[in-house]
Protein backbone atom coordinates (compact mmCIF):
# COMPACT_ATOMS: atom_id res chain seq x y z
CA UNK A 1 0.00 0.00 0.00
CA UNK A 2 3.03 2.11 1.01
CA UNK A 3 4.40 1.77 -2.14
CA UNK A 4 1.60 2.64 -4.28
CA UNK A 5 1.19 5.62 -2.35
CA UNK A 6 4.69 6.91 -2.70
CA UNK A 7 3.98 5.26 -6.64
CA UNK A 8 1.16 7.58 -6.87
CA UNK A 9 2.67 10.83 -5.59
CA UNK A 10 5.78 10.54 -8.05
CA UNK A 11 3.49 10.00 -10.64
CA UNK A 12 1.33 13.24 -9.93
CA UNK A 13 4.84 14.86 -9.33
CA UNK A 14 5.85 13.92 -12.78
CA UNK A 15 2.36 14.50 -14.36
CA UNK A 16 2.52 18.15 -12.87
CA UNK A 17 6.75 18.63 -13.96
CA UNK A 18 5.44 17.66 -17.20
CA UNK A 19 2.90 20.22 -17.51
CA UNK A 20 5.39 23.35 -16.40
CA UNK A 21 7.73 22.24 -18.86
CA UNK A 22 5.14 22.13 -21.74
CA UNK A 23 4.05 25.50 -20.87
CA UNK A 24 7.84 26.83 -20.27
CA UNK A 25 9.10 25.52 -23.65
CA UNK A 26 6.35 27.53 -25.54
CA UNK A 27 7.30 30.67 -23.66
CA UNK A 28 7.29 33.91 -25.51
CA UNK A 29 6.20 31.90 -28.65
CA UNK A 30 3.86 34.84 -29.32
CA UNK A 31 6.78 37.00 -30.53
CA UNK A 32 7.55 34.68 -33.15
CA UNK A 33 4.03 35.80 -34.43
CA UNK A 34 5.77 39.18 -35.61
CA UNK A 35 7.21 36.99 -38.53
CA UNK A 36 4.09 36.62 -40.14
CA UNK A 37 3.76 40.54 -40.58
CA UNK A 38 5.20 41.99 -43.86
CA UNK A 39 8.51 44.25 -43.12
CA UNK A 40 6.72 47.22 -44.10
CA UNK A 41 3.86 47.20 -41.59
CA UNK A 42 6.31 46.47 -38.67
CA UNK A 43 6.33 50.29 -37.59
CA UNK A 44 7.57 51.74 -33.96
CA UNK A 45 3.85 52.83 -33.60
CA UNK A 46 3.11 49.42 -33.00
CA UNK A 47 3.83 48.28 -29.32
CA UNK A 48 2.61 45.02 -27.95
CA UNK A 49 0.13 44.56 -25.97
CA UNK A 50 0.11 42.68 -22.43
CA UNK A 51 -3.00 40.94 -23.21
CA UNK A 52 -0.86 38.78 -25.34
CA UNK A 53 -0.69 34.64 -25.03
CA UNK A 54 0.65 31.90 -25.43
CA UNK A 55 -0.25 27.97 -24.58
CA UNK A 56 0.68 24.43 -25.32
CA UNK A 57 -2.44 23.21 -26.93
CA UNK A 58 -3.23 19.78 -28.55
CA UNK A 59 -2.95 19.62 -32.04
CA UNK A 60 -6.36 19.73 -34.38
CA UNK A 61 -7.73 21.31 -31.06
CA UNK A 62 -9.20 25.07 -30.80
CA UNK A 63 -7.57 27.27 -28.56
CA UNK A 64 -9.79 30.33 -27.13
CA UNK A 65 -8.45 33.45 -25.12
CA UNK A 66 -10.52 36.76 -24.54
CA UNK A 67 -9.32 39.97 -24.06
CA UNK A 68 -10.38 43.56 -23.11
CA UNK A 69 -10.20 45.90 -26.50
CA UNK A 70 -9.88 49.59 -25.59
CA UNK A 71 -11.66 52.05 -28.41
CA UNK A 72 -8.60 54.61 -28.14
CA UNK A 73 -6.39 51.76 -29.51
CA UNK A 74 -6.09 50.44 -33.02
CA UNK A 75 -5.69 46.60 -32.64
CA UNK A 76 -3.17 44.10 -34.62
CA UNK A 77 -3.90 40.59 -34.01
CA UNK A 78 -1.48 37.76 -35.34
CA UNK A 79 -1.70 34.16 -34.80
CA UNK A 80 1.67 31.45 -35.08
CA UNK A 81 2.74 28.05 -33.91
CA UNK A 82 5.68 26.39 -33.29
CA UNK A 83 4.91 23.88 -35.97
CA UNK A 84 7.27 23.27 -38.81
CA UNK A 85 5.94 23.97 -42.20
CA UNK A 86 2.71 24.45 -40.62
CA UNK A 87 -0.13 25.52 -43.09
CA UNK A 88 -1.69 29.00 -42.79
CA UNK A 89 -3.63 28.75 -39.44
CA UNK A 90 -7.57 29.70 -39.24
CA UNK A 91 -8.52 32.15 -36.65
CA UNK A 92 -11.52 33.64 -35.81
CA UNK A 93 -12.67 37.62 -33.94
CA UNK A 94 -15.50 36.69 -31.90
CA UNK A 95 -18.04 39.14 -29.79
CA UNK A 96 -21.49 39.28 -27.34
CA UNK A 97 -24.70 40.70 -28.77
CA UNK A 98 -27.67 41.25 -27.88
CA UNK A 99 -29.63 38.81 -30.38
CA UNK A 100 -34.02 39.22 -30.63
CA UNK A 101 -35.08 36.07 -31.60
CA UNK A 102 -38.02 33.35 -30.33
CA UNK A 103 -36.58 31.26 -27.53
CA UNK A 104 -38.23 27.30 -27.57
CA UNK A 105 -41.94 28.40 -27.18
CA UNK A 106 -42.10 30.90 -29.61
CA UNK A 107 -41.87 33.86 -27.37
CA UNK A 108 -39.88 36.93 -28.49
CA UNK A 109 -36.30 36.37 -26.05
CA UNK A 110 -33.36 39.08 -26.27
CA UNK A 111 -29.99 36.37 -25.81
CA UNK A 112 -26.74 37.23 -25.28
CA UNK A 113 -24.49 35.71 -27.87
CA UNK A 114 -20.69 35.09 -29.47
CA UNK A 115 -21.28 36.35 -32.81
CA UNK A 116 -17.83 36.16 -34.80
CA UNK A 117 -16.96 40.03 -36.68
CA UNK A 118 -13.71 38.61 -38.93
CA UNK A 119 -12.75 34.92 -39.73
CA UNK A 120 -9.40 34.67 -41.70
CA UNK A 121 -11.25 32.35 -44.07
CA UNK A 122 -12.71 35.20 -45.86
CA UNK A 123 -9.54 36.89 -46.65
CA UNK A 124 -7.07 34.47 -47.57
CA UNK A 125 -6.72 32.85 -44.36
CA UNK A 126 -4.11 36.35 -43.45
CA UNK A 127 -2.01 36.30 -40.54
CA UNK A 128 -2.88 39.49 -39.12
CA UNK A 129 -5.84 41.36 -39.11
CA UNK A 130 -5.88 45.05 -38.10
CA UNK A 131 -9.59 46.45 -36.30
CA UNK A 132 -11.19 48.45 -33.47
CA UNK A 133 -13.79 49.03 -31.84
CA UNK A 134 -16.62 51.89 -31.41
CA UNK A 135 -16.87 51.15 -27.72
CA UNK A 136 -14.88 49.68 -25.36
CA UNK A 137 -15.70 45.06 -25.26
CA UNK A 138 -14.70 42.26 -24.59
CA UNK A 139 -13.31 40.26 -27.61
CA UNK A 140 -12.95 36.73 -28.21
CA UNK A 141 -10.26 35.03 -30.68
CA UNK A 142 -10.79 31.33 -31.64
CA UNK A 143 -7.07 29.71 -32.95
CA UNK A 144 -7.47 26.44 -34.80
CA UNK A 145 -4.47 24.19 -34.40
CA UNK A 146 -3.11 22.04 -37.57
CA UNK A 147 -3.79 18.93 -36.46
CA UNK A 148 -0.54 17.53 -38.03
CA UNK A 149 3.40 18.48 -38.18
CA UNK A 150 5.89 18.76 -36.01
CA UNK A 151 6.38 20.97 -32.86
CA UNK A 152 9.61 22.62 -33.31
CA UNK A 153 9.69 22.50 -29.04
CA UNK A 154 12.34 19.27 -28.64
CA UNK A 155 9.88 18.75 -25.50
CA UNK A 156 7.06 17.99 -27.88
CA UNK A 157 8.54 15.65 -30.45
CA UNK A 158 6.35 12.98 -31.25
CA UNK A 159 3.62 14.12 -28.94
CA UNK A 160 0.27 15.51 -29.60
CA UNK A 161 1.01 19.13 -28.64
CA UNK A 162 2.44 22.16 -29.95
CA UNK A 163 3.25 25.90 -29.10
CA UNK A 164 0.72 28.64 -30.20
CA UNK A 165 0.95 32.50 -29.94
CA UNK A 166 -1.65 34.70 -30.06
CA UNK A 167 0.22 38.16 -30.40
CA UNK A 168 -1.44 41.82 -29.61
CA UNK A 169 -0.23 44.66 -30.78
CA UNK A 170 -1.93 47.72 -30.46
CA UNK A 171 -1.44 51.85 -31.42
CA UNK A 172 -3.32 54.60 -30.76
CA UNK A 173 -5.84 55.55 -32.42
CA UNK A 174 -7.60 58.85 -33.81
CA UNK A 175 -10.88 59.32 -31.51
CA UNK A 176 -14.08 58.08 -33.23
CA UNK A 177 -16.74 60.85 -34.42
CA UNK A 178 -19.76 59.16 -31.84
CA UNK B 1 -30.96 45.14 -5.82
CA UNK B 2 -31.65 41.84 -3.67
CA UNK B 3 -31.64 39.77 -6.59
CA UNK B 4 -28.47 40.86 -7.87
CA UNK B 5 -26.85 40.58 -4.84
CA UNK B 6 -27.70 36.87 -4.57
CA UNK B 7 -27.13 36.32 -8.11
CA UNK B 8 -23.36 37.60 -7.42
CA UNK B 9 -23.32 35.93 -3.96
CA UNK B 10 -24.50 32.32 -5.55
CA UNK B 11 -21.68 32.73 -8.34
CA UNK B 12 -19.12 33.60 -5.80
CA UNK B 13 -20.25 30.51 -3.81
CA UNK B 14 -20.07 27.95 -7.41
CA UNK B 15 -17.11 29.13 -8.04
CA UNK B 16 -15.61 29.06 -4.47
CA UNK B 17 -16.75 24.94 -4.30
CA UNK B 18 -14.94 24.81 -7.71
CA UNK B 19 -17.36 23.93 -10.39
CA UNK B 20 -16.68 27.45 -11.99
CA UNK B 21 -13.38 26.92 -13.90
CA UNK B 22 -12.88 28.48 -17.12
CA UNK B 23 -17.05 29.68 -18.09
CA UNK B 24 -17.56 32.84 -19.21
CA UNK B 25 -19.13 35.36 -16.73
CA UNK B 26 -22.68 35.59 -16.71
CA UNK B 27 -23.56 39.42 -17.18
CA UNK B 28 -27.48 40.74 -16.15
CA UNK B 29 -28.56 43.61 -18.66
CA UNK B 30 -31.16 44.06 -16.69
CA UNK B 31 -33.17 42.59 -19.61
CA UNK B 32 -35.05 39.16 -20.37
CA UNK B 33 -31.64 37.93 -21.11
CA UNK B 34 -30.50 34.21 -22.07
CA UNK B 35 -27.51 33.60 -22.92
CA UNK B 36 -27.25 30.59 -24.91
CA UNK B 37 -23.80 28.66 -25.85
CA UNK B 38 -21.81 29.85 -29.21
CA UNK B 39 -23.71 29.83 -31.77
CA UNK B 40 -20.26 30.54 -34.47
CA UNK B 41 -19.72 27.29 -36.52
CA UNK B 42 -16.19 27.01 -35.82
CA UNK B 43 -14.89 22.93 -37.00
CA UNK B 44 -14.82 21.94 -33.68
CA UNK B 45 -15.17 18.81 -31.49
CA UNK B 46 -15.39 19.91 -27.86
CA UNK B 47 -15.73 23.64 -26.25
CA UNK B 48 -12.36 24.66 -25.52
CA UNK B 49 -11.79 26.04 -21.60
CA UNK B 50 -11.19 30.17 -22.64
CA UNK B 51 -7.68 31.83 -21.18
CA UNK B 52 -8.26 35.19 -19.99
CA UNK B 53 -5.84 38.24 -20.57
CA UNK B 54 -6.09 41.17 -18.23
CA UNK B 55 -4.70 44.50 -19.44
CA UNK B 56 -2.16 45.42 -17.29
CA UNK B 57 -2.14 48.77 -14.84
CA UNK B 58 0.04 50.28 -17.22
CA UNK B 59 -2.33 50.27 -20.34
CA UNK B 60 -5.02 51.96 -17.90
CA UNK B 61 -2.34 54.99 -17.31
CA UNK B 62 -1.23 54.80 -20.77
CA UNK B 63 -4.60 55.75 -21.83
CA UNK B 64 -5.30 58.53 -18.94
CA UNK B 65 -2.05 60.51 -19.72
CA UNK B 66 -3.17 60.71 -23.24
CA UNK B 67 -7.02 61.90 -22.39
CA UNK B 68 -5.75 64.46 -19.66
CA UNK B 69 -4.93 62.41 -16.11
CA UNK B 70 -2.24 63.77 -14.20
CA UNK B 71 0.18 62.90 -11.17
CA UNK B 72 -1.02 63.23 -8.14
CA UNK B 73 1.53 60.82 -6.08
CA UNK B 74 -0.78 61.14 -2.61
CA UNK B 75 -2.65 58.59 -4.08
CA UNK B 76 0.16 55.69 -4.20
CA UNK B 77 0.47 53.73 -1.58
CA UNK B 78 3.20 54.36 0.33
CA UNK B 79 6.09 52.42 0.71
CA UNK B 80 6.48 52.57 4.31
CA UNK B 81 3.14 50.14 4.40
CA UNK B 82 5.00 47.26 3.33
CA UNK B 83 6.26 46.11 6.59
CA UNK B 84 2.68 45.91 7.08
CA UNK B 85 2.45 43.05 4.83
CA UNK B 86 3.18 39.92 6.48
CA UNK B 87 1.41 36.81 5.06
CA UNK B 88 1.18 35.75 1.40
CA UNK B 89 -2.33 37.06 0.56
CA UNK B 90 -0.99 41.03 2.01
CA UNK B 91 2.42 40.62 -0.11
CA UNK B 92 0.57 39.41 -3.19
CA UNK B 93 -2.24 41.78 -3.40
CA UNK B 94 0.31 44.81 -2.18
CA UNK B 95 2.98 43.62 -5.42
CA UNK B 96 0.08 44.00 -7.33
CA UNK B 97 -0.62 47.53 -5.67
CA UNK B 98 2.89 48.76 -5.96
CA UNK B 99 3.11 47.37 -9.63
CA UNK B 100 0.76 49.80 -10.52
CA UNK B 101 2.06 52.52 -8.53
CA UNK B 102 5.18 51.83 -10.95
CA UNK B 103 3.56 52.34 -13.72
CA UNK B 104 1.29 55.02 -12.54
CA UNK B 105 4.60 56.79 -11.48
CA UNK B 106 6.50 55.96 -14.93
CA UNK B 107 3.92 56.91 -17.30
CA UNK B 108 3.43 60.25 -15.63
CA UNK B 109 7.29 60.70 -15.66
CA UNK B 110 8.21 60.71 -12.03
CA UNK B 111 11.49 58.50 -12.18
CA UNK B 112 12.52 59.78 -8.88
CA UNK B 113 10.43 57.23 -6.58
CA UNK B 114 11.05 54.33 -8.83
CA UNK B 115 13.61 52.91 -7.87
CA UNK B 116 12.47 52.69 -4.44
CA UNK B 117 9.13 51.37 -5.35
CA UNK B 118 10.89 48.59 -7.57
CA UNK B 119 12.69 47.74 -4.36
CA UNK B 120 9.88 47.44 -2.39
CA UNK B 121 8.44 45.43 -5.32
CA UNK B 122 11.84 42.98 -5.55
CA UNK B 123 11.01 41.84 -1.99
CA UNK B 124 7.84 40.98 -2.12
CA UNK B 125 8.67 39.29 -5.51
CA UNK B 126 11.04 37.49 -2.84
CA UNK B 127 8.81 36.37 -0.02
CA UNK B 128 6.07 34.89 -2.94
CA UNK B 129 9.13 33.03 -4.64
CA UNK B 130 8.97 34.80 -7.96
CA UNK B 131 12.58 36.95 -7.69
CA UNK B 132 13.45 34.89 -10.85
CA UNK B 133 11.96 37.39 -12.44
CA UNK B 134 14.02 40.12 -11.69
CA UNK B 135 16.88 39.69 -13.23
CA UNK B 136 20.58 40.72 -11.59
CA UNK B 137 20.65 43.91 -14.17
CA UNK B 138 17.08 45.22 -13.61
CA UNK B 139 17.80 47.84 -10.95
CA UNK B 140 21.11 48.94 -12.63
CA UNK B 141 18.90 49.25 -15.67
CA UNK B 142 16.78 51.51 -13.86
CA UNK B 143 19.46 53.93 -12.05
CA UNK B 144 20.90 53.84 -15.94
CA UNK B 145 17.59 55.22 -16.84
CA UNK B 146 16.72 57.62 -14.16
CA UNK B 147 15.33 60.36 -16.47
CA UNK B 148 14.24 58.22 -19.21
CA UNK B 149 10.23 58.00 -18.70
CA UNK B 150 10.22 56.03 -21.12
CA UNK B 151 12.59 53.23 -20.13
CA UNK B 152 11.10 53.32 -17.27
CA UNK B 153 7.27 52.82 -18.47
CA UNK B 154 8.50 50.07 -20.45
CA UNK B 155 10.85 48.70 -18.08
CA UNK B 156 7.93 48.70 -15.42
CA UNK B 157 5.45 47.06 -18.24
CA UNK B 158 7.75 44.18 -19.11
CA UNK B 159 8.36 43.58 -15.24
CA UNK B 160 4.47 42.92 -14.78
CA UNK B 161 4.24 41.31 -18.07
CA UNK B 162 7.23 38.58 -16.31
CA UNK B 163 6.19 38.58 -12.93
CA UNK B 164 2.57 37.24 -14.60
CA UNK B 165 4.00 34.81 -17.33
CA UNK B 166 6.19 33.30 -14.77
CA UNK B 167 3.33 33.01 -11.89
CA UNK B 168 1.23 31.21 -14.84
CA UNK B 169 3.73 28.69 -16.19
CA UNK B 170 4.39 27.55 -12.61
CA UNK B 171 1.15 27.28 -11.56
CA UNK B 172 1.08 29.87 -9.02
CA UNK B 173 -2.83 30.56 -9.53
CA UNK B 174 -2.97 32.24 -6.13
CA UNK B 175 -0.34 34.24 -6.01
CA UNK B 176 -1.21 35.95 -10.06
CA UNK B 177 -4.88 36.18 -8.73
CA UNK B 178 -3.97 38.24 -5.27
CA UNK B 179 -1.61 40.08 -7.83
CA UNK B 180 -3.82 40.67 -10.54
CA UNK B 181 -6.45 41.94 -7.62
CA UNK B 182 -4.36 44.06 -6.20
CA UNK B 183 -2.96 46.04 -9.48
CA UNK B 184 -6.65 46.46 -10.31
CA UNK B 185 -7.91 47.82 -7.29
CA UNK B 186 -4.86 49.95 -6.91
CA UNK B 187 -5.59 51.27 -10.65
CA UNK B 188 -9.11 51.92 -10.09
CA UNK B 189 -8.55 53.90 -6.95
CA UNK B 190 -6.04 56.18 -8.75
CA UNK B 191 -8.21 57.19 -12.06
CA UNK B 192 -11.56 57.59 -9.48
CA UNK B 193 -9.40 59.89 -7.38
CA UNK B 194 -8.61 61.67 -10.37
CA UNK B 195 -12.08 62.92 -11.27
CA UNK B 196 -12.78 65.84 -9.55
CA UNK B 197 -16.14 66.57 -10.46
CA UNK B 198 -18.31 64.32 -12.24
CA UNK B 199 -18.94 64.55 -16.51
CA UNK B 200 -20.69 61.68 -17.98
CA UNK B 201 -18.53 62.98 -21.31
CA UNK B 202 -14.90 63.00 -19.77
CA UNK B 203 -13.01 60.43 -21.04
CA UNK B 204 -11.38 59.45 -17.64
CA UNK B 205 -14.86 58.70 -16.47
CA UNK B 206 -15.79 57.01 -19.82
CA UNK B 207 -12.36 54.87 -18.77
CA UNK B 208 -13.64 54.00 -14.94
CA UNK B 209 -16.73 52.72 -16.77
CA UNK B 210 -14.34 50.46 -19.03
CA UNK B 211 -13.38 48.87 -15.96
CA UNK B 212 -15.99 47.23 -15.27
CA UNK B 213 -14.79 44.70 -18.17
CA UNK B 214 -11.91 44.37 -16.95
CA UNK B 215 -12.90 43.14 -13.77
CA UNK B 216 -15.44 40.92 -15.29
CA UNK B 217 -12.86 39.23 -17.00
CA UNK B 218 -10.59 39.33 -13.73
CA UNK B 219 -13.43 37.90 -11.47
CA UNK B 220 -13.62 34.97 -14.45
CA UNK B 221 -9.93 34.51 -13.94
CA UNK B 222 -9.75 34.12 -10.75
CA UNK B 223 -12.76 31.92 -10.40
CA UNK B 224 -10.41 29.21 -11.69
CA UNK B 225 -8.90 29.34 -8.20
CA UNK B 226 -11.77 30.32 -6.21
CA UNK B 227 -11.28 27.35 -3.94
CA UNK B 228 -8.23 28.79 -2.41
CA UNK B 229 -9.54 30.75 0.71
CA UNK B 230 -7.30 33.76 0.19
CA UNK B 231 -8.57 34.07 -2.92
CA UNK B 232 -12.32 33.34 -2.54
CA UNK B 233 -12.15 36.36 -0.08
CA UNK B 234 -10.17 38.68 -2.46
CA UNK B 235 -13.00 37.52 -5.16
CA UNK B 236 -16.08 38.37 -2.76
CA UNK B 237 -14.68 41.80 -2.45
CA UNK B 238 -14.03 42.74 -6.47
CA UNK B 239 -17.29 40.66 -6.72
CA UNK B 240 -19.28 43.39 -4.72
CA UNK B 241 -17.71 45.50 -6.47
CA UNK B 242 -18.85 44.53 -10.07
CA UNK B 243 -22.42 44.43 -8.91
CA UNK B 244 -21.72 48.27 -8.00
CA UNK B 245 -21.01 48.92 -11.74
CA UNK B 246 -24.07 47.10 -12.97
CA UNK B 247 -26.48 47.70 -10.58
CA UNK B 248 -25.71 51.40 -10.94
CA UNK B 249 -24.61 51.81 -14.51
CA UNK B 250 -27.17 53.06 -17.71
CA UNK B 251 -27.21 50.57 -20.15
CA UNK B 252 -26.96 51.72 -24.36
CA UNK B 253 -27.83 50.47 -26.79
CA UNK B 254 -25.53 49.92 -29.78
CA UNK B 255 -26.10 51.68 -33.10
CA UNK B 256 -25.98 48.26 -34.55
CA UNK B 257 -28.74 46.76 -32.15
CA UNK B 258 -30.03 45.18 -35.12
CA UNK B 259 -26.98 42.63 -36.20
CA UNK B 260 -23.00 43.12 -36.17
CA UNK B 261 -21.89 45.69 -37.77
CA UNK B 262 -18.90 46.91 -39.25
CA UNK B 263 -17.67 50.55 -40.56
CA UNK B 264 -14.17 51.78 -41.63
CA UNK B 265 -12.33 54.64 -40.38
CA UNK B 266 -9.27 55.19 -42.97
CA UNK B 267 -9.21 51.40 -43.52
CA UNK B 268 -9.27 50.02 -40.31
CA UNK B 269 -12.39 48.26 -39.88
CA UNK B 270 -14.70 49.37 -36.76
CA UNK B 271 -16.76 46.97 -34.67
CA UNK B 272 -19.87 48.26 -33.18
CA UNK B 273 -20.50 46.96 -29.99
CA UNK B 274 -24.47 45.73 -29.47
CA UNK B 275 -24.51 47.88 -26.92
CA UNK B 276 -22.46 49.64 -23.68
CA UNK B 277 -22.93 50.25 -20.28
CA UNK B 278 -22.30 54.18 -19.43
CA UNK B 279 -21.75 55.92 -15.89
CA UNK B 280 -23.52 58.44 -14.07
CA UNK B 281 -23.26 60.18 -11.19
CA UNK B 282 -24.69 57.77 -8.98
CA UNK B 283 -22.23 55.18 -9.99
CA UNK B 284 -19.56 57.11 -9.84
CA UNK B 285 -19.85 58.24 -6.10
CA UNK B 286 -20.81 54.64 -5.48
CA UNK B 287 -17.34 52.90 -7.21
CA UNK B 288 -14.95 55.45 -5.59
CA UNK B 289 -16.56 54.83 -2.53
CA UNK B 290 -16.44 51.34 -2.28
CA UNK B 291 -13.09 51.42 -4.54
CA UNK B 292 -11.76 53.30 -1.54
CA UNK B 293 -13.15 51.39 1.25
CA UNK B 294 -11.75 47.81 -0.97
CA UNK B 295 -8.01 49.92 -1.60
CA UNK B 296 -7.77 50.73 2.53
CA UNK B 297 -8.92 47.23 3.07
CA UNK B 298 -5.75 45.91 1.63
CA UNK B 299 -3.01 48.55 2.03
CA UNK B 300 -3.82 48.61 5.63
CA UNK B 301 -3.91 52.19 5.84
Amino acid sequence: MRHKIIFGIALLGLIVLQSIQAQQSCRKVHEFCKDVIPADQQSKKWEMDNQSKYATVEKGKVYEMSFIAYRDYVYRISTCTDVEDAEKINFEILHTELVRRPDKNGNPRIFKEKVSIFNNKTEDMAQFYKFRVEKSEKLYIKVNVPISGKSEAKEFKDSDFVCVGVLLEHSKAERLGF
Amino acid sequence: MKKRFLQGFSFFLVASIGLVSCNDSKTDLDLDLDETADTTKMEQTNEPAISYSVPTPNDLFEIIKAVGGELDMSLINSVENKDKYVDLKSKALNFGVYSADLGYMSCFDNGIEFLKYTKAVEDLAGDLGISEVFDKTLLDRIEENEENYDSLFNISSQTYYESYAYLEENKKGQELSLIIIGGYIESVYIISNLIENFDENSEIVEKLGDQHLVLGQIIDFCAQYADIEAVSEALSDIIKLQSVFEENMDYMEGTNANGSNVSNDNDIPTFASGGSYRMNQKTYDAVKSEITELRNKITQK
